[in-house]
């Protein structure tokens, strides 16, 4: 076996070391090491996006990326983009237009729909749709996904036209 | 989906990669995105004691634009292979390409060099280099070399390259004319049913030059000289098509899987290429 | 599959089914009623669509003429289920109208006569289906599992705060029961739907019930909550006329308000009765405020639809496109818009992996071939229509709140929807019927055996 490494990232700003073997993937050290279950596993093979994190500006799935990779990177997770009372946008417009049921695909689809309006924050739907198409859902049929980021875009651009 | 236990190593230079790859011989492997070599190790299909990310190398994810001179470092992702608008104008082929390459999420992660290094022939890019005739840059032990990506495929997973070097670049020159990147699949994130690299240039009306190369049509990417010397001299009409079509046929050979069969595969392939063709020659 | 004489007024009918026993999944095999109901309405759908192709009719026309008529409900199938309750030309000719569907069969045509004139090489298929779904299993006389009959049940305290909890045998996996039930619950007792908690899956405090699956959980323990609910009015009832001292039946509810008749002005609302039935000795009447009910229904209940799908389809790749879809659906009384629209927009996504390529498939050796999620059509949000969704009420008379279930319907309806769509677009190059999954390969493998390749 090989040996543990030294692993520090920044997880939501917040500064994590621990041991691990290299070949452990970012997901289960997220949540098996650090206690961040927000991001989920969904089939463990790159395809669903329920993994999804944000790593140095980057919409990643971290089921195919192993800790060793991700050593000294700055990650952000469903919890260091809102909190339960103080939601992020998206997090509200995806309550608001019932953009999620049984919920677990939701946590990749904000990390990854947050990424998308940052590169993006006038998308069309067609936009949307291709931005998000990483990301699968098996109960929404994607409408109130897709109807929410939109929603959640619009709010965002009144809010910087607001402040300017 | 717990690959085999590894040792890793994340250097600085490529002599130390180099150093590395020679201790090991082939119980080593260079990593670049990991998108396809991480599926791999977590199937148990590839093992690699010992892992070489190349992350930290310096100056691997540059695009340099020299007149009419285009080199991509191997680590330039297919992301910013999207994003680079100096790159979307002098070959707009590689984005056109790049967005039909799986998903956000991978596509930030996913390397040229890594796509092209692999020799899955699902992969996208080694076709789009072949038409573009690019030269592959390699570095090992003995110093550099270059291939053209033309001689660079020997089968599936089988490359020119050597176990102990590293793929640094890719070089081609600046297409003109029009081009196309057409691909069939059955979803966003779903290799080629067929797919068709297509660049063309024009003169008085006529086609002056055509590069075609075939994508997930046979064991290696498939860059069917006859099929672009049956479009040059041509006004692109149905029967030039035909006959580039019917060339091309005669280089491919696929196989069946779950896309379907061969017959539609070949079928689909016509197709396929007689659209990249046509747009292609509309933007000439 | 006894189901399967659909939404049409058949006298007799006989089935004969096989089973099959085998440790492979049935191709296409997921959730969503891909297991029930939906065998059934793709059998029927196909079928009448190609009774349509023999006797030389339009479809939607030979759907019309067949429906059971409104009056006929309650209706006995001939394979002995009881429709409760149904109106299914109304909803019909709703959908028809909105797609234009004469317009549209008109379209066809021309495709079809330019295709024939070599001016494209693209297909229209316009699929249509009508289904009868059977939810809300159920009456615990004919329905169980292993022996376990399969009522429902509620149980419900208002704290004297004026606030409540109510705890269910069923559980959410997304259906928004929390929303749906504290609706329920809300009307039925005039508290606000905010100070209703709902809580589920914890068999330690729960009610015994047998979950949630086959679209039961509103029919059954919606039900369930609904007569708690009722229990618990009529106790604030008696507690409402004892504090106005005026006779039981000299008060009436009024949203959130017991009012003395006749005298509006002169109340006490749920808030200041729930507070005084603990706080206050009322004679004749236990302290408290509590109820449960086990609900065995009378009846399944029976939601249905109508859809359509128009699709091009290009005939040289097998590539289809979905350029709309249109879907009605009756759930009876409807409780919460956005949650039913949500579970259409769910169940047709699901069936649209179905219809058109979402294939658990084997090699000869029963080796599974497509292992992972990249080997079959699952569809993103790319590949996915915007969906239009529309409805009719025709409440289930036998349900507390006439509501009947809404969470398979989509995936009943639409899987015939979707594989009609595909195979009407080759009716007119005499295609009878083919198998699903419609994946690329095997469209293409349609249009080549019609000779449309030559
Ligand atoms: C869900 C999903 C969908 C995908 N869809 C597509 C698609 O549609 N089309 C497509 O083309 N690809 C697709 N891919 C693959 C993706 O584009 C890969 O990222 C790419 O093929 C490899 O790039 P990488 O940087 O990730 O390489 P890695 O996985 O790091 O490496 C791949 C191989 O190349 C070798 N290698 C990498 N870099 C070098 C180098 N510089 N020198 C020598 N050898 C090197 C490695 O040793 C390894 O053997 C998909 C991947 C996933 C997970
Ligand atoms: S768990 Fe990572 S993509 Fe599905
Ligand atoms: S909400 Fe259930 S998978 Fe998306």
């Amino acid at each position: 076996m090989s040996d543990k490494m030294h692993i520090k990232l920044k997880v939501n700003g917040e500064d994590k070391e621990f041991l691990a073997e290299p070949r452990e993937l970012l997901i289960f050290a997220l949540r098996e090491k650090l206690d961040i279950t927000g991001p989920h596993v969904g089939c463990e093979t790159s395809h669903c996006g329920a993994c999804t994190v944000i790593i140095d500006g980057k919409s990643v799935k971290s089921c195919t990326m192993f800790v060793g990779q991700a050593n000294g990177s700055e990650i952000t997770t469903i919890e260091g983009i809102g909190e339960p009372d103080a939601l992020h946008v998206l997090q509200e417009s995806f309550r608001e237009h019932h953009g999620l049921q049984c919920g677990f695909c939701t946590p990749g689809m904000i990390t990854r729909a947050t990424k998308l309006l940052e590169e993006n924050p006038t998308p069309t739907e067609e936009e949307v749709r291709f931005g998000m198409a990483g990301n699968i859902c098996r109960c929404t049929g994607y409408q109130n996904i897709v109807k929410s980021i939109l929603a959640a875009a619009s709010e965002l651009n009144a809010a910087k036209e607001a402040a300017q | 989906m717990i690959p085999a236990a590894f040792d890793y190593y994340r250097p600085k230079t490529m002599t130390e990669v180099i150093a590395i790859l020679q201790e090991h011989g082939d119980d080593a492997r260079v990593m670049a995105g990991g998108h396809s070599l991480i599926p791999m190790m977590k199937l148990r299909m590839a093992e690699v004691p010992h892992l070489i990310d190349l992350q930290d190398i310096a100056d691997l994810a540059d695009i340099a634009i020299e007149g009419q001179k285009i080199t991509l470092g191997a680590m330039v992702t297919q992301h910013a292979l999207i994003d680079h608008t100096g790159l979307s104008s002098a070959a707009p082929i590689l984005r056109e390409a790049s967005l039909q390459i799986a998903d956000p999420q991978v596509r930030y992660m996913g390397t040229i060099g890594g796509n092209v290094a692999n020799g899955d022939p699902g992969n996208d890019m080694p076709g789009v280099m072949q038409c573009l005739d690019a030269q592959i840059n390699l570095v090992g032990p003995d110093g550099s070399r270059s291939v053209a990506a033309r001689d660079y495929y020997e089968a599936a997973y089988m490359t020119d390259r050597e176990d102990d070097e590293v793929l640094t670049s890719i070089s081609f020159q600046a297409p003109t004319g029009g081009y196309a990147y057409e691909k069939q699949k059955r979803k966003i994130g779903d290799y080629a049913t067929a797919a068709a690299a297509v660049l063309i240039s024009k003169s008085d009306g006529k086609v002056a030059s055509a590069s075609i190369a075939m994508t997930n049509l046979s064991d290696v990417p498939v860059w069917s000289e006859e099929a672009g010397a049956a479009l040059v001299g041509t006004a692109c009409d149905a029967a030039a098509l035909e006959a580039a079509v019917a060339a091309m046929l005669g280089d491919i050979d696929p196989a069946e899987d779950n896309r379907g069969p061969v017959a539609f595969k070949r079928h689909v392939a016509g197709v396929i290429l007689k659209r990249a063709i046509s747009r292609a020659w509309d933007r000439a | 599959m006894n189901i399967c004489t659909g939404s049409y007024d058949i006298p007799v009918a006989y089935l004969a089914v096989d089973g099959v026993y085998t440790n492979k999944a049935p191709g296409g095999v997921s959730y969503r009623c891909s297991f029930r109901v939906t065998e059934a309405v793709y059998f029927i759908e196909r079928m009448i669509e190609v009774l349509a192709i023999e006797l030389n009719m339009d479809a939607a026309e030979l759907r019309r003429i067949n429906f059971i008529k409104k009056e006929q409900f309650p209706y006995t199938a001939a394979l002995g289920w009881e429709y409760d309750s149904g109106d299914y030309h109304t909803a019909w000719d709703k959908a028809l109208k909105t797609v234009d569907y004469e317009g549209l069969r008109a379209e066809q045509a021309e495709r079809v006569e330019a295709f024939k004139r070599g001016e494209t090489r693209s297909l229209m298929g316009i699929g249509l289906s009508f289904f009868t779904e059977i939810v809300g299993a159920g009456p615990v006389k004919n329905c169980d599992i292993l022996g376990m009959g399969m009522f429902d049940s509620c149980e419900i305290r208002i704290h004297p705060t004026g606030s409540a909890i109510a705890r269910l045998g069923t559980i959410s996996q997304g259906q928004g029961h929390a929303t749906t039930f504290a609706q329920i619950l809300a009307s039925e007792i005039g508290i606000s739907a905010d100070s209703i908690t709902i809580e589920e899956g914890d068999t330690d405090t729960a009610p015994y019930g047998l979950g949630t699956y086959g679209s039961r959980s509103t029919p059954v323990a919606g039900a369930a909550t609904a007569m708690a609910g009722r229990k618990i009015r009529a106790k604030a009832q008696m507690i409402a006329a004892y504090l106005l001292e005026v006779h039981d039946n000299d008060v009436e509810f009024d949203i959130d308000r017991f009012v003395v008749k006749g005298a509006p002005e002169r109340f006490k609302t749920m808030k200041e009765i729930a507070y005084a039935a603990y706080n206050q000795a009322i004679p004749g009447l236990e302290p408290g405020l509590e109820a449960v009910s086990y609900y065995d229904p009378p009846n399944m209940t029976y939601p249905f639809g109508a859809y359509v799908c128009v699709m091009d389809i290009d005939v040289d790749t097998g590539v289809p496109e979905i350029r709309r879809f249109y879907a009605l659906d009756d759930c009876g009384t409807r409780i919460n818009p956005m949650i039913i629209e949500g579970q259409v927009h769910g169940g047709l996504t699901e069936a649209l992996a179905v219809a058109l390529g979402q294939e658990i498939a084997y090699d000869d050796m029963g080796n599974v071939k497509t292992g992972t999620l990249m080997d079959f059509f699952l569809p993103t949000a790319w590949e996915v229509p915007n969906y239009e969704t529309d409805y009719t009420v025709t409440p289930s008379p036998h349900h507390p709140i006439g509501a009947k279930g809404v969470g398979e319907s989509p995936h009943v309806g639409g899987v015939p929807c979707f594989s009609n769509a595909v195979q009407d677009a080759f009716r007119a190059f005499g295609l009878r019927h083919t198998n699903m999954p419609h994946d690329h390969w095997r469209i293409w493998q349609t249009a080549n055996s019609l000779g449309l390749h030559d």
